[in-house]
């Protein structure tokens, strides 16, 4: 994924994060661990007390002691019951706050993170990782690692009570384990040899799932992609009349993510290592009933080696779900990791400067910049070798055309980026020398294309400071010339905004955010007022709005009127990213030609000049 | 059909399910139905998989049996040997095909309800759209269509597991039917369970999808927030408020979790129970003086017993599975069952080739009943004419542009293009010919070239730069990395505003309808870069009809008529001249939007120079140069008299018609070209002039 060579990263490999949580706790994990091997026996032994009870059957008929087995039998289910149950809720409580706390760092990783990765990678796709990668990276670990354990202790249980079996004599010794002096038969191999190639096959099952999971991820990424960019879009599609083209195009993917889901599914058929299982059942039948037969061993006992393995055999229900389940929850961890170990190319300085002039000079110092892209090589600057310098305190207007880099510098100067080549200065001061939060106190922002929370206007409007009274919201407000329109709301400052402050027209969305900037009291204002789509009257009150704001402040305006060129001290052009000309408007009028070709289209500037000649020359 | 629902988060859905439970499995089946053949295969691979392997056990307690009354041959042993690796081999494969066609038949399944909801939701009114969150509308197509995938799983492998309780019970009956007797004391416990989960279960675990999808919303719009939030440094707040809704999450996915981890030792003790309870029963049947069972029936008896705990766990288990995905057929109910009201109607003919011009006859419309957005407007276009709509904000000018285009049929009255009324026309011949470029800009995910082909299908690439660069749009497309192979990124975050609506524009004038519209196209443009797609649209789209809305008052320069609405209502209508002399809105729309161009403030020393600039530029007027703004040359030498407008009270009609008379003709020529620029009266009068001249 990410390409950035030069910043710093926070990387951790798949297996560590998904088992995080686990480390975090380990007594707890260790005494669950220990309670399930115990609850495992608990129903494991009952097995054992089946094949005593019969062979007592056939000694003593219904007898105390058999009566007492069947009792047995029944109390170690009640205590299996309880502490299977603790072992459950460790399981859970670990689990769960494990996945709370993941999805918790995610968030705060992915809000951490600077532009530059918001702009790389999809958001639908960090929701998508947020919400679902992390739920199945909990799941691999409970249920299916919860499972896994158990089953492992089935299989150790199991084969640790077939090698005391073993011990009957007159069995078959293969071998004596040196030292320790354990013979061992027939059935303990079984176990000691088809567990292993049991694990073998499993293993390469739950492998073979990886590939097929991520495709199945990937398109189903895809898939929601494109249809949430059609519902989005909905209108647009509408307009052209592309239904059927949509329909097609979607009908093309959901038989892709069709075939994915098909071939997952059948990965889960021929599950080979349930035959293992048989193999061994088989041949512990085999020679079980040849020692019956040959008077070695009781019937009771072979009911004994029967029974576990058949129980061993019920494994096959779950384990490949679970196997599939917590592979698959590896992946699922490849990925999330993939995101968190994005390289942070914007690094906050050790040691802040003390004492910035926040009132002094802007310098714009040989400024390059290029975003950085999704597919990594970008050559295309969104600024180049700008280098301008903004007096303290000045009113400052940005013109140019579309995509000429105006929104860039302002997002400079909040340094949401770092400027590729150059630097910028503020009361001669470099901006990567003071902390990005610093830098947000001080400057603030109306941005082009306005977006508001889904909270109450007052909550909107006291963003930037969440203790602000409602009084001094009002105030804001009131500066904003927002105030007029949010009382005549239904519930006034308590209204619930909708989503993307579709309920509010973009003149009032503006002034909302025209308040919100104002509240933090920024000593540099950044006004992206390129959005001409209101009305003549709220035209009027935005003006009358940041007429107010802008004294006392170094303001740098991204603008379409007249009026803010000609009452601005400082007229910036920009086109394609370059510097094309500054100055204040009336030089600039009487220097640049540019300057007037773009003066005279802007509207009512022909009017103007068209009457200043006539009256030139009547005189 | 009620499809307007709250908003809700990703996996967001409504609590109560409105159908029966027999309808929603109907529908599951209904679909099911369309893989009849593989479902059958499978259904009868399944019953014979079970059966065969439901016999092993009998084969181990046959063998017990047989081994221990000594009067068997080693032959006997291996013969059972064979036997039971056969059953096992044979189960084997038979659930392995099995499964591996029902894993098809599922994905197909799941892909047919995916394809279905969304070809509805395709075309869905968009009003559903409108009243949800696009991330609702999709997650219909993917979460939805999933659990159902989901869904049928359980149920198939439900029933094979219910047949294989009920295959080891007849075993057990046929071999011993007191201990088949027996193994029923489970009942009682199992019904505990289900009751349980299906009660107490279902509550905890919809709260807690309430809460995933409350957490899910959030990080959605904190996301898409997240420039705000780091311009505000307010990322730690969210992060608090975050921690909240995860916590609360968490509590209900505990509480659901204990409940599944509840359930694994509930029935496995359960079934030791039953064990027990076997075991004593077949205990006291297998002793005495007349044995009714054998030690192997014995065995076979809590074997079978043990086997049913499984598969009841399972079944159990997948309750709360089902019900979630009977949920999820409820939402996606909701949405085929609806019927789209906008759709052609079995009478709809095409949009004839001669139909053209828009006529609004008595229109009233409201989005929520009783508030009407448009009230009884009337009013017609010629062929071929241009339109301007303007008004304040919220006077219903976009819907005015919806209505155009059919995205809603008016409450009452006729929307007509030529004579043919639009609820009779199919929509396919009327978006063919009408064409809107909306006043927010969306783009696909997609290259730019894909983009603006959107517009044409058929288009080459060397079209669309051509009309690229009529715009003006070539320009900043050229130098992009990628250039027109760009990949556009989340509905365009990879490009600036103004780039976002040139694409926009190439897109619908690529199109090249009959009829456009135009709602603020150019808001986020410069007004060079407006000016340019002006030209363009003068020169392609001349003699069309069009309706442009706009609030910038240069945008509508050249409509040859203007439409006034306010809240609501046509409240004037007439060419510009008549409007201005009619004193009304438009004029104190006019009057406002250009005292705030910033002209009356202008100072003597500002107008000395503007002039002397104006007079330099008379010397040397530039021609169009292919610098950045290649602009259209000075404007110098134009005398008029707007300037008045601005400069102080009204304008003395004797001096005016004194300064026009003593202009060369050049002068009024060029003052005609901006003569939108001028107050009616010395309109008139220069238009008198320069035709009496002609004359
Ligand atoms: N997030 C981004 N990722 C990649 N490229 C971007 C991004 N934002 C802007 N650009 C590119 O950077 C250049 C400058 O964009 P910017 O938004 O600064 O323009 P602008 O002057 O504000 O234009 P407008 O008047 O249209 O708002 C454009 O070419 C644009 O395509
Ligand atoms: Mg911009």
């Amino acid at each position: 994924m990410a390409s950035n060579d030069n910043g710093i990263s926070k990387t951790k490999s798949p297996s560590r994060y998904m088992l995080g949580g686990l480390i975090r706790h380990p007594l707890s994990i260790t005494l669950a661990t220990i309670l399930t091997v115990v609850s495992i026996l608990l129903v494991t032994i009952p097995t054992v007390i089946v094949g005593l009870a019969v062979d007592e059957l056939e000694v003593g008929g219904l007898s105390t002691q058999f009566v007492n087995y069947v009792w047995l039998i029944v109390g170690l289910g009640l205590l299996y019951m309880a502490m299977y149950f603790v072992v459950g809720y460790i399981w859970a409580v670990v689990t769960l706050s494990w996945e709370r706390d993941a999805r918790q760092d995610f968030f705060e990783d992915l809000q951490d993170y600077s532009m530059t990765f918001h702009d790389e990678v999809d958001s639908k796709r960090l929701l998508s990782v947020a919400m679902q990668d992390i739920s199945w990276v909990r799941f691999s670990l409970n249920p299916a690692l919860r499972n896994i354990l158990g089953g492992f202790a089935s299989i150790i249980i199991t084969g640790v009570l077939l090698s005391i079996i073993d011990q009957t004599p007159g069995l078959i010794v293969l071998f004596v384990i040196p030292f320790i002096n354990v013979p061992v038969g027939i059935f303990t191999s079984i176990i000691l040899v088809g567990t292993p190639i049991y694990l073998l096959y499993a293993y390469k099952y739950a492998n073979a799932v990886e590939p097929v999971r991520r495709q199945r991820s990937e398109v189903m990424e895809n898939l929601t992609s494109r249809t949430q960019g059609v519902f989005q879009g909905i209108e647009v599609v509408r307009a052209f009349g592309k239904e059927e083209h949509e329909q097609a195009k979607f009908g093309e993917v959901s038989k892709q993510y069709e075939k994915r889901v098909a071939r997952e599914g059948q990965l889960a058929a021929f599950y080979l290592p349930a035959l293992i299982l048989t193999a061994m059942t088989t041949i512990a039948f085999f020679y079980g009933g040849y020692s019956v037969w040959t008077g070695i061993i009781t019937k009771g006992t072979l009911i004994q080696i029967l029974g576990l393995l058949v129980a061993l055999e019920m494994l096959n229900f779950q384990l490949p779900h679970m196997l599939l389940m917590m592979r698959g929850g590896f992946v699922n961890a490849q990925r999330i990791v993939d995101i968190l170990s994005w390289k942070e190319p914007m690094i906050e300085p050790e040691e802040e400067v003390a004492e910035i002039n926040w009132l002094g000079d802007i310098e714009f110092n040989h400024i390059s910049f290029k975003y950085n892209t999704t597919n990594g090589n970008n050559d295309h600057y969104a600024l180049k070798d700008l280098n301008i310098k903004i007096p303290g305190g000045y009113r400052v207007a940005l013109i140019g055309g579309p995509g000429g880099g105006k929104s860039t510098v302002l997002k400079m100067l909040l340094r949401l980026y770092d400027p590729t080549e150059g630097e910028v200065r503020i009361g001669d001061v470099n901006l990567r020398d003071v902390r990005t939060s610093t830098v947000r106190d001080n400057v603030g922002l109306v941005e082009q294309d306005i977006f508001l929370f889904r909270m109450t206007v007052h909550d909107n409007i006291a963003f930037g400071r969440p203790d602000a009274t409602r009084e001094q919201v009002e105030e804001a407000a009131k500066r904003a010339q927002a105030h007029e329109f949010i009382v005549e709301l239904e519930d006034g400052y308590d209204a619930m905004i909708g989503e993307r402050g579709m309920t509010l027209s973009g003149g009032q969305r503006q002034r909302l955010a025209i308040a919100r900037a104002l509240i933090q009291d920024p000593k540099i204002l950044l006004l992206d007022d390129s959005v001409s789509a209101v009305d003549a009257q709220t035209e009027f009150l935005m003006r009358k709005a940041l007429d107010e704001v802008m004294v006392g402040r170094t303001s740098i305006t991204v603008t379409q009127r007249l009026r803010t060129l000609i009452e601005s001290d400082l007229v910036i052009m920009l086109d394609k990213g370059r510097l094309i000309d500054a100055g204040c408007h009336d030089d600039l009028l009487r220097e640049s030609e540019l300057y007037r070709r773009i003066f005279e289209r802007l509207p009512g500037a022909k009017a103007l000049l068209a009457g200043v000649a006539i009256k030139g020359g009547a005189q | 059909m009620g499809m307007r629902h709250g908003p809700r988060g990703m996996f967001g859905g409504k609590d109560k399910r409105s159908r029966p439970i027999r309808v929603l499995l109907g529908r599951m089946f209904g679909y099911l139905g369309r893989f009849k053949r593989i479902v059958t295969i499978g259904a009868i691979l399944s019953l014979v998989a079970t059966i065969v392997s439901v016999f092993d056990p009998l084969i181990l307690s046959i063998g017990i049996d047989l081994v221990a009354d000594g009067n068997s041959t080693f032959n006997t042993l291996l013969m059972l040997i064979g036997l039971y690796i056969l059953i096992k081999v044979t189960a084997w494969i038979l659930f392995g095909v099995n499964t591996w066609i029902l894993a098809g038949a599922q994905a197909g399944f799941v892909q047919n309800v995916q394809e279905d909801v969304y070809n509805h939701l395709v075309e869905a009114d968009l009003s559903y759209h409108k009243s949800e969150q696009s991330g609702n509308v999709t997650s219909r197509v993917t979460t939805d269509a999933v659990s159902l995938g989901t869904g049928v799983q359980v149920i198939i492998s439900f029933s094979s597991q219910i047949l294989m309780i009920i295959s080891s019970f007849l075993l057990l009956w046929f071999a011993a039917p007191a201990l088949a007797l027996t193994s029923l004391v489970v009942i009682p416990g199992v019904a505990f369970v289900a009751v349980l989960f299906g009660t107490v279960g279902q509550r905890i675990m919809l709260a807690s999808q309430r809460a995933a999808g409350k957490v899910s919303g959030q990080i959605a719009e904190n996301l898409s927030g997240i420039h705000i939030a780091k311009a505000f440094n307010r990322e730690k707040e969210l992060a608090e408020e975050m921690l909240e809704l995860n916590q609360q999450s968490y509590k209900h996915g505990f509480r659901f979790m204990i409940l599944m981890s509840a359930m694994q030792p509930l029935v496995r003790s359960i079934g030791q129970f039953a064990t027990a309870a076997v075991l004593f029963v077949a205990g006291a049947l297998a002793v005495g003086t007349l044995p009714v069972l054998t030690i192997g029936q014995v065995f076979l008896g809590v074997i079978l017993v043990g086997r049913f705990m499984w598969p009841l766990l399972m079944v159990v288990m997948s309750f709360a599975q089902v019900q979630a995905s009977m949920a999820a057929m409820d939402r996606v109910s909701d949405v085929l069952e609806s019927t789209p009201s906008i759709a052609d109607s079995e009478l709809a003919i095409s949009l004839a080739e001669e139909s053209d011009g828009i006529s609004f006859e008595d229109v009233t419309f409201s989005y929520v009943k009783d508030t009407p957005v448009l009230k009884n407007v009337d009013f017609s276009i010629a062929p071929g004419e241009m339109v301007a709509v303007v008004g304040h904000t919220g006077a219903g000018k976009t819907t005015l542009a919806a209505l155009v285009n059919r995205f809603y049929d008016p409450d009452s009255g006729r929307i007509l293009i030529g004579t043919q009324d639009l609820r009779e026309t199919t929509l396919d011949s009327l978006h063919n010919t009408v064409s809107l470029i909306p006043q927010e800009p969306y783009l696909f995910d997609d290259t730019i070239f894909e983009n603006i082909r959107y517009g044409r299908p058929g288009a080459s690439d060397e079209e669309i730069i051509e009309l690229c660069k009529i715009i003006g749009a070539n320009e900043f497309i050229e130098v992009l990395a990628e250039g027109y192979e760009t990949i556009i990124f989340e509905s365009g975050k990879n490009l600036s505003a103004g780039q976002r609506q040139m694409i926009t524009i190439a897109r619908t004038m690529l199109a090249d309808p009959k009829i456009l519209i135009l709602d603020e196209a150019t808001s986020r443009l410069d007004a060079y870069s407006e000016s340019l797609v002006q030209d363009a649209q003068e020169k392609l789209f001349a003699n069309r009809t069009t309706i442009v809305i706009a609030h910038r008052l240069t945008t509508i320069a050249n409509a040859s008529r203007v439409f006034v609405f306010d809240h609501g209502d046509l409240i004037e209508e007439g060419t510009h001249e008549e409007l201005l002399a009619l004193n009304g809105t438009f004029k104190s729309l006019y009057d406002t939007y250009y005292a705030h161009q910033g002209f009356e403030e202008l100072t003597e020393e500002a107008a000395e120079t503007a002039k002397e600039v104006v007079k330099d530029d008379t010397k040397d007027a530039v021609p169009a140069g292919p610098g950045m703004m290649g602009g259209h040359g000075g404007m110098g030498g134009m005398g008029g008299l707007g300037g008045m407008m601005g400069m102080g009270g009204p304008p003395d009609p004797e001096k005016m018609k004194e300064m026009i008379k003593n202009m060369s003709p050049e002068q009024r020529k060029q003052m005609l070209a901006h003569k939108d620029m001028l107050p009616p009266p010395i309109r008139e009068l220069l238009e008198k002039l320069e035709s009496g001249e002609e004359s």
